[in-house]
């Protein structure tokens, strides 16, 4: 009976082996017979009414990178009358498997904002294949025309586009990151409203510029941040760390080096007219002057530059606030913070315009920087 | 408390974490959930310590010997014939849900029926081991793959794209009354215990549950039921995650590994789960098999001396899955697991409940007598 037993199972653990042979592979499908998507760009069609057109920035493989001397980037556009189809159809016109679970970013046009959003997005997001970590991004022109341009400094197999958002290569504050988890979301929930960064194209130096970006809700006509304010958004939304925040009076003009921001805020109405109390504060040094600096002024110094700020902050609010936008998610929080009952953000959105901000910054300098 | 009585509950546990209940608890149960949860956690602890109390009355003994010692025929079979179908649905679900995510996550190109068979034997091969052995396997995986899993979840909490305002409102919910489903499909997450019907065979000197192992089991339920529910939402949004079919599946793919091996976390994350799966899958069906042999022992049907009511059962197993596998929808699954723990679940813990306190009486009259 034993000896039986063990016969038996002999042969299941050869069987199981023997099933690894079939396992060879990515799912029966070998790398060379797949191509890599490493960018979606989606614009309005000219050519089919109430369509898209797909762009897709395809991997070409190569067996050493160091032979490439070309870009190694094939482009292919598409027109239909919805992303699935373009990209189904798309596969006609490739002889491999169009794989996009390596797609890191997709590019937007700004009319599909207000237009079609819904058929745009329900297909990154239904289909499970797609990350949900991809970057979504803003063409300052159109899609095709970012997703197709080729930087000159951008080194063969890397893909200079990833590097601008994923804070491992360069860390700017004027550049937005939302992923598309984020996007869905805010999108399709009340309170807090999406920011994308726009991707420009610098025609002279033949490189990206990221450093302008749009808010944006879904019934609403977007609104796009310029440079300096989506700078400012970003230090307190995402305590975005970095140079070149400016202050300027008749005697000083210094530029601060901050790296590190905390923001908090507190909304509240039972006090008196309704307000948002918000404090900022700013850890740093200064990183240019024009002119000598004392080390023991530093207090004055902070002044100078909360006054500053202060006055940009409220700025940027107050003006979010007129267009009826928040995508520091004000209202978020007024949900979040109340116990759930019915009409509780049509209350929100009643108080959000009428409410005032109080802004209290806080800048501590560290000091002078390597000199004084 | 014997640790492998751990592993049984956990197992349990967090195979539902990624696969059915996410849904359930999210989508289906409108705003009821929080204090669902809150009644599910405490039912679960007290049934835990019951069942584990009763069980250790009959030691080394699992419920077919107990029945068949203490109880007439005409009640043992019909019994023992329910919990053994219902185990074996138990398991089914988690095949069919781990068979769809594979299906829809990582290899969208390969064949449905592939992917069941590569399942059902390895689980084949458990399910004919001794139970003791299952016991040490699920130790050994739950070693392996449990310190990912929660690397991986404490890399969700502290991830700066997890925003709480999303949690806080969920939270908020509390006010509503508790919704039976979110109570029932929790409960089925907690009572893995239940799993002793067959399991206490191996546990011979089952002691009775100690205030420490029942406070780290209550925090261990509380932890894995707070993550299941609120963690998704953090990421998801607590309004757009009721339209997503596998919410932990979405989290994980939002969960991003900037200088891991590799970036997207989620095939790590599932395949972790797989193997959590396979251990459950082995555990339910082995219960399931050990029941319905002891209904059905056919003493004739035999080949040499070889008895084949194991291999005829294991078959019928295979060409069930196969079949409800091929024609169920991902919807229809739903709404079956949603039936299953609303009807079944509770059924089958007050039959059992029901049946040990009967056992036990049955055999302090029996002690009685035979002292006398």
């Amino acid at each position: 009976m034993a000896e039986k037993q063990k016969i038996i199972k002999g042969c299941i653990a050869t069987g199981l082996f023997l099933m690894m042979l079939l396992q060879a592979g990515c799912a029966f499908k070998d790398i060379d017979k797949r191509i890599f998507v490493v960018g979606i760009g989606v614009d309005p069609s000219e050519k089919v009414k109430d369509g898209f057109r797909v762009t897709l920035k395809l991997a070409k493989p190569y067996g050493n990178v160091r032979q490439a001397q070309t870009p190694t980037y094939a482009y292919l556009s598409h027109d239909a009358d919805s992303v699935a189809v373009a990209v189904a159809e798309m596969e006609t016109r490739v002889d491999k498997l169009l794989d996009l679970t390596h797609n890191r970013i997709i590019i937007i046009n700004k009319e599909l904002l207000t237009k079609d959003l819904h058929t745009v997005m329900d297909f990154f997001t239904r289909r499970g294949d797609i990350q949900m970590v991809c970057y979504i991004a803003i063409a300052g022109t159109t899609s095709e025309e970012a997703i197709s341009f080729e930087p000159t400094i951008e080194t063969p197999a890397s893909i200079a586009l990833y590097n601008y958002f994923d804070n491992t290569g360069t860390e700017s504050p004027y550049i937005v990151t939302t992923f598309l988890f984020e996007f869905r979301r805010e999108l399709l929930e009340k309170g807090k409203d999406t920011v994308l960064p726009i991707i420009d194209i610098d025609e002279e130096n033949q490189e990206y510029k990221v450093n302008k970006s749009i808010v944006f809700r879904l019934d609403k006509e977007p609104l796009e941040l310029t440079p300096e304010e989506t700078k400012y958004f970003n230090s307190l939304a995402n305590r975005a760390s970095g140079f070149s925040y400016k202050f300027q009076d008749k005697d000083h003009s210094v530029v601060l080096n901050i790296y590190e921001v905390r923001f908090k805020y507190e909304i509240i109405l039972n006090e008196g007219e309704p307000r948002i109390d918000i404090k900022v504060t700013k850890v740093g040094y200064i990183g240019e002057s024009k002119h000598r600096l004392d080390p023991s002024k530093l207090d004055k110094y902070n002044k100078l530059a909360a006054k500053d700020t202060k006055a940009e902050v409220m700025d940027l609010l107050t003006k979010l606030q007129e267009k009826n936008l928040d995508p520091f998610g004000f209202g978020l929080r007024y949900h979040a913070t109340r116990l759930s009952r019915k009409g509780i953000m049509e209350e929100w959105e009643r108080i959000y315009p009428e409410i005032k901000f109080n802004v209290t910054v806080n800048v501590k300098l560290k000091g002078t920087g390597a000199v004084e | 408390m014997s640790r492998f009585l751990f592993y049984l509950i956990l197992i349990n546990m967090m195979t539902s974490m990624v696969s059915l209940t996410p849904r359930i608890l999210i989508a289906g149960s409108g705003s009821g959930t929080v204090v669902s949860l809150i009644i599910a956690l405490f039912v679960g602890i007290v049934m835990t310590y019951i069942l584990v109390r009763l069980f250790s009355h009959f030691p080394g003994l699992g419920l077919p010997e107990i029945l068949k010692a203490y109880a007439p025929k005409w009640f043992a079979k019909p019994i023992l014939l329910f919990f053994g179908l219902a185990w074996y649905t138990a398991g089914l679900f988690t095949l069919i849900a781990y068979t769809i995510i594979i299906i829809r996550f990582l290899t969208p190109n390969m064949s449905i029926y592939t992917i069941v068979l590569t399942f059902v034997i390895v689980v084949t091969y458990g399910v004919f081991m001794k139970a003791r052995n299952i016991l040490y396997m699920s130790e050994i995986i739950f070693i392996v793959v449990v310190p990912l899993i929660v690397f991986i979840q404490l890399k969700g909490y502290i991830n700066r794209d997890l925003n709480w305002d999303y949690v806080r409102i969920a939270l908020m919910e509390i006010n509503h009354l508790p919704d039976y489903g979110a109570f029932t499909s929790s409960l089925f997450i907690v009572i893995g215990t239940a799993n002793l019907v067959i399991f206490n065979r191996v546990f011979t000197q089952l002691k009775k549950p100690t205030g420490k192992g029942m406070a780290l089991l209550t925090f261990l339920l509380a932890y894995v039921l707070a993550s299941t529910y609120f963690l998704p939402i953090g990421f998801g949004g607590y309004e757009p995650l009721k339209t997503t079919i596998f919410p932990w599946i979405m989290t994980s793919d939002s969960i991003r590994m900037k200088f891991g091996i590799i970036e997207r976390i989620v095939f790590i994350f599932t395949g972790a789960f797989l193997a959590l799966g396979v251990v459950s899958i082995v555990m339910h069906w082995h219960v399931s098999i050990q029941l319905l042999a002891s209904v059905f022992d056919f003493k004739r049907f035999k080949w040499k001396s070889f008895n084949l009511t194991f291999p005829l059962l294991i078959v019928m197993f295979w060409v069930v899955a196969m079949f409800v596998i091929a024609k169920i929808s991902t919807e229809g699954l739903f709404r079956a697991v949603e039936m299953y723990d609303d009807y079944f679940t509770p059924t089958l813990l007050v039959l059992l409940v029901f049946c040990l306190l009967l056992a036990r009486k049955g055999a302090a009259s029996k002690w009685r007598k035979s002292k006398k």
